[in-house]
C-alpha cells in the first residue's frame, strides 16, 4: 500500500526522480523553475549546476552514455528550455535516454506570449520520444514513472516533461503511483523477440555465406549485448566492422575487428563492406556518414538486419532478412555454426594488416593521431574518451584503443560541437571508478567552454587534450578537397591563450608544443589527481584519412599526407 | 500515389499536431485530414490522406506506430 502525503507538485517531482533511481541532475535555475529548485534544498539529489543550460542536457547525455541509465536536466523556460535543445536532440539522433525537465509560465498565461514562454513542447515534437505538458499537480508523479519508462524501454530515447509553474507550486495528495503502467502494447515500448522461424532463416543465410561481414551500431551496447555479440562474433569467425557508435563493441585489437566503416573509416573496413556476400546488420541505421553513396553501398550482399526498431527495418536499405526483435535477444538465441569462410577471413586480416595506420609521419609537429594511440593503448579499459567534433573526434574514432562501448563517447549522428567537455562532466560524475578524457578541438572548446566553471566548482577530475590547429580543420579540408581551396570563415588563429583561459578558470594547464613532449604530458594526465588541460599546438594543415567524397561510394575513398612535409 | 491512413490515438494535448508534424517532416504531404472521436474511450480517430513522390507508405506508417500515444495505425489504400 502505497502512503499518501501532500506536498507540492515542484516536491512530487523531486520525491519521483529519487524514487526512480536518479542521484544527479543537471541543471541551470529561473523564474519558472523555481519551485523545483526550492524542493530540490531539501532533497537527496546531488543537483549539478552548469553555467549553460546546453551544457546540463549534454552532460545528462555524457551520464547516460556511460550508463544507459536516465540522464537527467532542468531548467526554465523561455531561454532555459531553448537551450536544452541541442543536447535533446543529441540524445534523440543517438538513442540515449534521458528525461529533460522545463519549467513553464502558469497555466493560466500559456499562450499569451508571455515572459519567458516559449512552446517548448512543440519545439521538442520532432526531437523526442515523447512529451508531456503537466496540468495538474496529481499528474506529476504519473508522468514522471511514465517518462522514465519512456526513455529506457524499446529503443532509448530522450522525453520532455513541461512543468507550469502554477501546478509545481499546487499542492498533491496523490499517493505514488506503482510502477508499469498503460502503454505496455506500444511498439516504441516494447523489447520483441525474434520467432524460432526467423531465427533459422537467419542461421541458414549465415550459413550459406561465403563472405559474411559483421557491421555493428551503437544498438548492440545500448541493448547490453555486449558480451552476447562477442560470444556470436567468436563462434562465427566472421570480420567485424563498427560504426562510430559501435567502437568498443569489439576491443581494438581483436582479430575479428577491421575498425569502422564509412566517411573516415579504414580502408579494410569499407573494401570488406563492397566485397561482402552477407551483411549481418546488428543495430545500426544505414547511416549516410556509415553507408557513403547508398546505392552503392555493399553492392554484392544480402542484408540480413537486428534491430529493436522496426521503422529501421527497410528505411533505407530493404533487407532479404529483417528481424524485429532486441539485439541481445537475437543474439542469445540464433543458432551459429562456425563460418565456412575462412579464406575471406584471412583475406581480411591480410587487408586489414595491409592498410593499417601509420605513425611516422613526416612533419616535425606533433601528430594527434599518434597522441590518442599512445595517450590510449598502454591501457585500453583504463580512459572514457568524450569527443568534441570535428578531425580530432575521428581521429579518436581511428586510433583510439577501447576495451568497452561505453568508453568512446562521441556525438555521432547530431555532431555536436561543444559536446565533449559537458559530456565528460557527465561521465566522470556517473562512472568516478574511471578516468574521463577529453579531447577536443580550438572551435569546439570554445563553445561549452564556460562548464570549466562546473569542472573547476565540483573539482571534477576530467583531464582536457585540446589539439589546436588555430582554425575549423575539417571544414577547411572539406573547403581544400570540394571548394577549390576558397577558404570561408575557418580560420581561428586569433584563438585566446588557451593555458590562460584554463588557469582562468582555476583548471591546471601546459602546453605540448613538440613530438618530444608527448610522453611528459601522457604522463601527466595519467598521474593529476584533479582536472588538467592539455594544449597541444598541432599542423594546421593536418588532415582526416581516409575519406569517401561526398556521394561517392565506400571503396571511393580518397587518401593524402596525413600533414605538411616540413 | 494518395494512401489514406487510419491512425487512432490517445487524446491528450499535443497528440494531432505530433502525428502531423511527423507526416511532414517525413516528406509526406496532407491532402486531407478529419478527426473525430474513437471507438475507444480517450482516443481520437484521425483520417489522413497522404501523398509522397517515392517514399513508400510503410515507411510512414512504421514512424507512426513508434509514437508512444498511438494505439493502432491502419493503412486504407486508395487508387
Amino acid at each position: 500500500m502505497n502512503e499518501t502525503k501532500t506536498c507540492s507538485g515542484a516536491e512530487a517531482l523531486v520525491r519521483e526522480l529519487e524514487a526512480m533511481g536518479t542521484t544527479t541532475v543537471f541543471g541551470y535555475p529561473g523564474g519558472a523553475i523555481m519551485p523545483v529548485y526550492d524542493a530540490l534544498v531539501d532533497s537527496g539529489l546531488k543537483h549539478i549546476l552548469v553555467r549553460h543550460e546546453q551544457g546540463a542536457a549534454l552532460a545528462a547525455c555524457g551520464y547516460a552514455r556511460v550508463t544507459g541509465d536516465v540522464g537527467v536536466c532542468l531548467a526554465t523556460s523561455g531561454p532555459g528550455a531553448t537551450n536544452l535543445l541541442t543536447g535533446i536532440a543529441d540524445a534523440w539522433l543517438d538513442s540515449v535516454p534521458m528525461v529533460a525537465i522545463t519549467g513553464q509560465v502558469p497555466t493560466g498565461v500559456m499562450g499569451t506570449d508571455a515572459f519567458q514562454e516559449v512552446d517548448i513542447f512543440g519545439m521538442t515534437l520532432p526531437i523526442v520520444k515523447h512529451s508531456f505538458i503537466v496540468t495538474s499537480a496529481d499528474e506529476i508523479a504519473p508522468t514522471v514513472r511514465k517518462a522514465f519508462e519512456i526513455a529506457l524501454a524499446g529503443r532509448p530515447g530522450p522525453v520532455l516533461i513541461d512543468l507550469p509553474k502554477d501546478v509545481a507550486f499546487a499542492s498533491t495528495s496523490s499517493a505514488p503511483p506503482e510502477l508499469s503502467w498503460i502503454l505496455q502494447g506500444s511498439p516504441a515500448l516494447t523489447a520483441p523477440e525474434a520467432s524460432w522461424d526467423l531465427l533459422r532463416r537467419a542461421t541458414v543465410m549465415i550459413g550459406h555465406a561465403r563472405r559474411p561481414l559483421v557491421y555493428v551500431g551503437g544498438g548492440v551496447a545500448r541493448s547490453g549485448a555486449t558480451e552476447a555479440f562477442r560470444e556470436f562474433a567468436a563462434q562465427l569467425q566472421a570480420p567485424v566492422v563498427t560504426t562510430l557508435n559501435g567502437i568498443g563493441t569489439l576491443p581494438t585489437g581483436d582479430e575479428l575487428l577491421l575498425g569502422m566503416l564509412g566517411m573516415h573509416g579504414t580502408r579494410a573496413a569499407n573494401l570488406a563492406v563492397q566485397e561482402a556476400d552477407l551483411l549481418i546488420c546488428l543495430g545500426v541505421r544505414f547511416d549516410d556518414r556509415a553507408t557513403g553513396r547508398l546505392n552503392a553501398f555493399a553492392p554484392h550482399a544480402k542484408v540480413l538486419h537486428v534491430d529493436i526498431d522496426q521503422s529501421e527495418l527497410g528505411k533505407l536499405r530493404q533487407p532479404h532478412l529483417a528481424i524485429h526483435s532486441d539485439v541481445r535477444d537475437f543474439l542469445q538465441r540464433v543458432v551459429i555454426q562456425e563460418s565456412k569462410a575462412q579464406q575471406w577471413l584471412s583475406d581480411c586480416k591480410r587487408s586489414s594488416a595491409a592498410n593499417g595506420f601509420r605513425y611516422d609521419h613526416p612533419g616535425k609537429s606533433i601528430y594527434a593521431p599518434r597522441f590518442i594511440r599512445d595517450l590510449t593503448s598502454k591501457q585500453p579499459d583504463r580512459w572514457i574518451v568524450t569527443c568534441d567534433v570535428g578531425q580530432h573526434q575521428m581521429w579518436v574514432a581511428q586510433h583510439g584503443h577501447f576495451a568497452e562501448p561505453f568508453q568512446h563517447v562521441s556525438s555521432g549522428g547530431l555532431g555536436t560541437m561543444g559536446f565533449g567537455i559537458p559530456a565528460a562532466i557527465g561521465a566522470k560524475l556517473a562512472r568516478p571508478d574511471k578516468d574521463v578524457v577529453v579531447v577536443s578541438g580550438d572551435g569546439s572548446f570554445l563553445m561549452n567552454v564556460q562548464e570549466l566553471a562546473t569542472i573547476r566548482r565540483y573539482r571534477i577530475p576530467v583531464k582536457i587534450v585540446l589539439f589546436d590547429n588555430s582554425g575549423l580543420g575539417l571544414v577547411r579540408q572539406w573547403q581544400t578537397l570540394f571548394f577549390k581551396e576558397r577558404f570561408s570563415e575557418v580560420d581561428l588563429s586569433d584563438n585566446p591563450n588557451f593555458v590562460d583561459v584554463a588557469e582562468t578558470f582555476g583548471i591546471p594547464a601546459m602546453r605540448c608544443s613538440k613530438p618530444s613532449e608527448v610522453p611528459g604530458a601522457i604522463e601527466a594526465l595519467e598521474s593529476t589527481p584533479g582536472p588538467l588541460l592539455v594544449h597541444v599546438p598541432i599542423d594546421a594543415q593536418a588532415n582526416v584519412w581516409p575519406l569517401v567524397p561526398p556521394n561517392k561510394a565506400n571503396h571511393e575513398m580518397i587518401e593524402g599526407v596525413a600533414c605538411k612535409i616540413d | 500515389m494518395q494512401d489514406r491512413l487510419k491512425i487512432t490515438v490517445a487524446d491528450n494535448p499535443g497528440e494531432i499536431v505530433r502525428i502531423l508534424a511527423l507526416i511532414e517532416r517525413r516528406r509526406f504531404q496532407i491532402r486531407d485530414l478529419r478527426t473525430t472521436p474513437g471507438d475507444r474511450p480517450n482516443t481520437i480517430e484521425l483520417q489522413v490522406r497522404v501523398s509522397s513522390d517515392s517514399r513508400n507508405i510503410r515507411s510512414l506508417t512504421n514512424q507512426i506506430e513508434k509514437l508512444v500515444a498511438v494505439h493502432l495505425v491502419e493503412l486504407q489504400n486508395e487508387a
